[in-house]
């Protein structure tokens, strides 16, 4: 439609405003005439069913409709402002600077922005959620933080939480550790939930001697939504951060569905347990080291005396030629083989207590006394690992595998990656011994009943 | 304002606010109806039904949120501002997706259907891909703090029963909000059952007729959407928001009128709101009131009210209060009108229109504002007071510590602890300033009366952003068409098909359409000629069983239409099929289900009745005689008589005529008799 060398829709930039006219699409019915759209937004020309484009189009009333190109016609392209080209599509212009004067009685706080949906916004164009670019956004979304601390921002990375490495595992630590050089009270460390619970492990084995705490702590629901839980749950860690008497890393998530109250969990302990609840970061065979009330701390564990003086350490590395196998019915010797071809160290996830399938304990049993270390873990998550009670387990520990205790499988599994890459060249001893050692309250004294898995 | 001089005309014409041609207004009406479907829920597979259970509770805080062109709006704003801590009940038909703890499902098939279907009934023009949109709402309503909805269809057309062209502008799928349970404004609860549950939201373009016709295309709009034999029924799943503007007034959205009769109501206190409105800022632009007076500047007199005998002052200053007090120039008298006073302001040297009741203006608009800005009751404006027990002397006293001119100026006056006071008195100064340019554009809230309070301000048109959880939709060509084969009705086909097909008359056919009945109709009559008995059962017959508490949604429609049968081909006498139905509800209810065919119960039960039964006439008879021999107690008892009669009367006729029936007969004779004995 359309005279020769009219305009099409599609070669407008998104963003332009516009008047249009749209002729009826295909309809069981009879329909005559145009509908007159006035001020319209050209908002996407990308998509397209059945090789014909289809163009979005925000009306003026809001809505987004999705019409065949071919209905559409220039009815005026108005010169105002392209909508796009100003700063709006991001939500604004960050506002505030990466740190905020605040009264300096307040405690000095660093704010260590990795990534995540706590650190992402809305692009209204598309709806798609996007990390921030800079950490200083993230006052300009949580506002309100700078009346809890003297806050610092800093930006050490842009990953999702999927994105995740052993190597951000390190420069995280670093930053943290440069942190409390500067002289911050605590650190917050924002970070997708997906994998927190192995950052946070990687973190407990790595920083020692901490003069205050290391708070991670991510959000389920994207902050450009009014219910979103990014801005109570950062407060909590903010809180936690400025005024916990504790020297560990820890976990802030939602104690339940409700906003108001959140449990600390020790870094060690804590796992992803729902894909998409509020509270879905729990405490696995240990209760919550405390809880955040408001604004309130309440600690459960005995008392510690924080030293600003302390020197913060980092000890050890991380070997990445460890893997983890879920042990399930269909796993086959030549499958599990080849799985083990060349890894330095494993960590079985076995069923129940921690059993393994006879005719595979014979295949780990190969790669062990190739020199592979086998730590064995538990896919029923709750509970401790015994291989002492059933004779496959017995036959497991015949073949030398290291049982993990109630270490969660991620947890044993970054416990490994440290121990290997700690102990270095020093030996498959080292190595045990390091992994034995209890570090951060990995390996637990007794787990507690409590109401519920 | 030009216009203010066209609308005192208008209102001095009129010698009451029901005569006020609100065309010559320039009144625009844009219609919303929202209907809920029934079934399942939008973007979960949760039934679409409400709940008693409060079920699992918990609570959550809404936060800013930056809008879509980047700024707040006004409306969120005013949400947010009030820092609410919302309660959620999730009873056991809902789920995560309620709660906003998981992401939605794809959206319900059928709803979706249903939605094309009116589309098209309407003759709308459609989109090719559906894009859910966020619709961000910050009162509580909904979990996830926006409302999931989109467009559908646009630029359709329906012509009411009386004739009018409704245009339709759109028409909308989207997800209901929870259902407010009670809390207080700032920590309100909700239930979780309503929300998800689909709805259609069918928009009009502005309307320029008789708030009558709005009324009728309201009801007719609805009626095509609960003619897809798909609506939810129940309270609350039909309603209607209201957009209303005059000539040099504002839109105002007048939110969830419920009730259809009332649409006119509302409309014509709207219109006529705005015009004083209107009036006002006419007045109050000759007062020469000065920008800079306009600064709000508070001022704490609590030291007059140090000995008050006002209660109201008292208790709050008791409990730290302070009585602090704005002053508004060139007010007085204008916060003190209402429609249904004389009030005396001088106008171009006219007095003031009397006589029109029940129309709030400023007074109670600025209270309102002040109340949901801050929470406080106790707003008082000089133009009430002396009243609430606050002297003529602290008036005066209070007007001269404002150094205000009194021939000129009010004040508004709040106690309520300090920052309180403040909040309040702001949102009164906001309030003030709009009164100089007229009517500002709010969100309303009705009123049982049918006028309207503050709700909210307007919110802006782009408080929308795409719903990326779903992905857009395809609504292929195909799809329409085979939609297109089952398209509801409007009201005036459905009555015309009802009437031709079961030849009855319009009243009928519409009681038939009203209550819902085409479908039970079409199934227990099996061809015309049995119509009118069909009709009379289920008009006249099961109304009245229902009123003598019989559970009517026991007996199945195989059973109905076997009895019409029967009564058709003369099997059963037509006056005993109330007597028929009962026996089939007692015999179900005594034995239970001994395995006998449904028909074969009836057939019996109908046996039986007609065997033994009587006329009319005999039975009239036998009571006749009953009350001859019983003189003296109908002469000393009058219609009390009927009591001690029916045993007899009863020992009689039983198991020849229903026993209500027998009672009624005996009624209408005892009645006849005293006639004749007067
Ligand atoms: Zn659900």
């Amino acid at each position: 439609m359309g005279l020769p060398g009219a305009r099409k829709i599609s070669d407008l930039n998104p963003g332009t405003r516009l008047n249009i006219k749209v002729k009826p699409r295909d309809l069981p019915y009879d329909r005559s005439g145009v509908v007159q759209f006035r001020n319209v937004i050209l908002m996407d020309t990308s998509s397209s069913v059945k090789g014909e484009k289809v163009i979005t189009l925000k009306l003026e009333n809001g809505y987004n409709v999705m019409l065949d190109e071919e209905r559409i016609r220039i009815d005026g392209v108005l010169d105002d402002e392209n909508i796009f080209d100003s700063e709006i599509r991001d939500g604004g212009p960050a506002r505030t600077p990466s740190s905020v004067d605040s009264d300096e009685e307040l405690p000095p706080i660093t704010i260590i922005s990795t990534g995540g949906t706590i650190a992402s916004r809305v692009d209204y164009t598309t709806g798609a959620v996007h990390p921030v670019k800079d950490g200083s956004e993230i006052l300009s979304i949580y506002p309100s933080m700078a009346n809890l601390c003297r806050l610092d921002v800093r930006t050490v990375m842009n990953e999702l939480s999927e994105d995740m490495s052993p190597r951000e595992w390190v420069v995280i630590a670093r930053a943290v550790k440069k942190a409390f050089e500067d002289g911050a009270r605590g650190v917050v460390v924002t970070h997708g939930t997906d994998t927190m619970h192995f950052t946070s492990s990687a973190l407990s084995f790595l920083l020692r001697d901490l003069p205050g705490p290391v708070v991670l702590v991510g959000s389920q629901r994207s902050s450009d939504r009014p219910s979103s839980d990014a801005f109570i749950n950062l407060e909590h860690a903010v809180i936690t951060a400025s005024r916990a008497v504790l020297d560990r890393v820890v976990i802030i998530s939602h104690e339940g569905p409700s906003d108001g109250t959140s449990i600390i969990i020790s870094g060690t302990r804590a796992r992803k347990m729902h894909t998409s609840r509020r509270d879905a970061i729990r405490s696995i065979d240990s209760p919550p080291i405390g809880r955040v009330v408001g604004k309130r701390i309440e600690l459960d564990i005995p008392p510690v005396r924080l030293d600003p003086a302390r020197k913060i350490s980092i000890v050890g590395r991380f070997d990445r030629t460890v893997d983890m196998i879920f042990i399930h019915p269909g796993i086959s010797q030549e499958g599990l083989d080849s799985m083990l071809k060349g890894k330095k160290g494993v960590v079985i996830v076995g069923s129940g207590l921690g059993h393994v399938g006879k005719r595979l304990i014979k295949v780990l049993k190969k790669h062990i006394d190739r020199g592979m270390i086998c730590v064995i873990s538990s896919a029923c998550i709750h509970g401790r690992v015994d291989l002492n009670v059933y004779s496959s387990g017995r036959n497991l520990i015949g073949a030398g595998v290291i049982p993990s205790g109630t270490m969660t499988p991620e947890t044993a599994l970054v416990k490994l990656m440290w121990a290997m890459g700690t102990a270095g060249s020093e030996g498959k001893d080292r190595i045990i011994s390091l992994f034995k050692e209890d570090i951060a309250g990995e390996w637990g004294s007794s787990t507690p009943f409590s109401e519920g898995l | 304002m030009k216009d203010a001089k066209k609308v005192s005309e208008i209102l001095d014409r009129a010698r009451s606010w029901k005569d006020i041609d609100l065309l010559s207004l320039g009144l625009k009406v844009g219609l919303e109806v929202h209907r809920e479907l029934a079934g399942r829920k939008l973007f979960c597979s949760c039934p679409s039904v409400l709940s008693d259970e409060e079920g699992f509770i918990f609570r959550r805080r809404m936060h800013i949120t930056r809008s879509e062109t980047g700024d707040l709006d006004d409306a969120a704003l005013h949400e947010v501002s009030k820092g609410m801590t919302i309660t959620y009940q999730a009873p056991p038909t809902t789920c995560l997706v309620e709660m906003d703890d998981e992401p939605p499902y794809g959206p319900s098939k059928d709803a979706l259907e249903t939605s094309l279907k009116v589309a098209m009934k309407f003759g709308c023009d459609m989109v090719d891909r559906i894009q859910f949109m966020r619709k961000i709402v910050v009162d509580g309503s909904n979990p996830s703090g926006f409302q999931r909805t989109a467009l559908v269809g646009f630029d359709g057309f329906l012509f009411t029963e009386g004739g009018t062209r409704i245009e339709i502008e759109s028409l909308c799928l989207e997800e209901d909000s929870g259902r407010r349970i009670g809390g207080k404004d700032d920590r309100p609860v909700f239930r979780l059952d309503r929300a998800g549950i689909p709805e259609l939201e069918i928009t009009t373009r502005p309307l320029m007729v008789p708030p009558e016709s709005v009324k009728e295309a309201a009801m007719n709009i609805g009626d095509i959407i609960r003619f897809t034999g798909r609506s939810r029924r129940g309270l609350g799943s039909v309603r209607q928001d209201i957009n209303i503007s005059i000539e040099g007034g504002a839109r105002n959205e007048i939110k969830l009128v419920q009730d259809l009769s009332m649409i006119p109501v509302v409309i014509r206190k709207e219109a006529i709101r705005q015009a004083l409105l209107v009036e006002s800022s006419k007045y109050l632009s000759g007062m020469n009131v000065k920008e800079n007076e306009l600064a709000p500047e508070f001022h704490d007199v609590s030291s007059v009210f140090t000995s008050t005998v006002s209660k109201v002052i008292g208790r709050g200053m008791e409990k730290g209060g302070k009585v602090i007090c704005i002053r508004l120039p060139g007010f007085k008298g204008v916060l003190g009108r209402r429609m249904d006073r004389p009030d005396r302001i001088e106008m171009d040297d006219k007095t003031i229109r009397p006589g029109i009741d029940d129309v709030r203006v400023l007074g109670p608009e600025i209270a309102f504002r002040a109340r949901s800005a801050s929470g406080v009751k106790g707003v008082f404006h000089s133009d009430e007071l002396p009243s609430y027990g606050i002297s003529k002397e602290e008036v005066e006293e209070v007007a001269s510590r404002l150094e205000m001119d009194v021939s000129r100026d009010a004040f508004v006056m709040v106690c309520a602890p300090e920052k309180t006071a403040y909040l309040a008195l702001e949102a009164v100064m906001r309030r003030v300033k709009e009164a100089f340019l007229g009517v500002p554009s709010e969100v309303r809230r009705p009123l049982p009366e049918g006028g309207s309070e503050f709700m909210r301000p307007m919110p802006g048109s782009a408080r929308m952003y795409p719903e990326t959880d779903i992905p857009p939709l395809d609504i292929p060509y195909e799809l329409l068409n085979e939609l297109s084969r089952d398209l509801p009705p409007t009201r005036t086909e459905l009555l015309e098909n009802v009437m031709n097909r079961f030849r009855i008359g319009k009243e009928t056919a519409s009681q038939i359409v009203d209550l819902d009945l085409v479908g039970t109709l079409e199934n227990i009559c099996n061809d015309g000629s049995s119509s009118s008995i069909a009709v009379r059962l289920l008009l006249s017959v099961i109304p009245e069983m229902k009123k003598g508490g019989y559970d009517i949604d026991r007996i199945p429609n195989e059973i109905l239409s076997a009895l019409v049968d029967n009564v058709s081909s003369g099997k059963c006498p037509r006056e005993c099929m109330g007597d028929v139905l009962v026996r089939y509800l007692e015999r179900r209810a005594g034995t239970g289900d001994d395995g006998e065919p449904e028909y074969l119960i009836l057939e019996r039960i109908v046996n039986d009745v007609s065997k033994g039964m009587i006329s009319e006439k005999e039975a009239r008879d036998i009571i006749r005689k009953v009350i001859t021999a019983r003189e003296n107690l109908v002469r000393e008892k009058g219609e009390r008589a009927h009591a001690p009669l029916m045993g007899p009367i009863m020992n009689l006729l039983k198991g020849k005529m229903d026993g209500r029936r027998i009672s009624i007969l005996l009624r209408e004779e005892l009645d006849k008799h005293r006639t004749s004995i007067e």
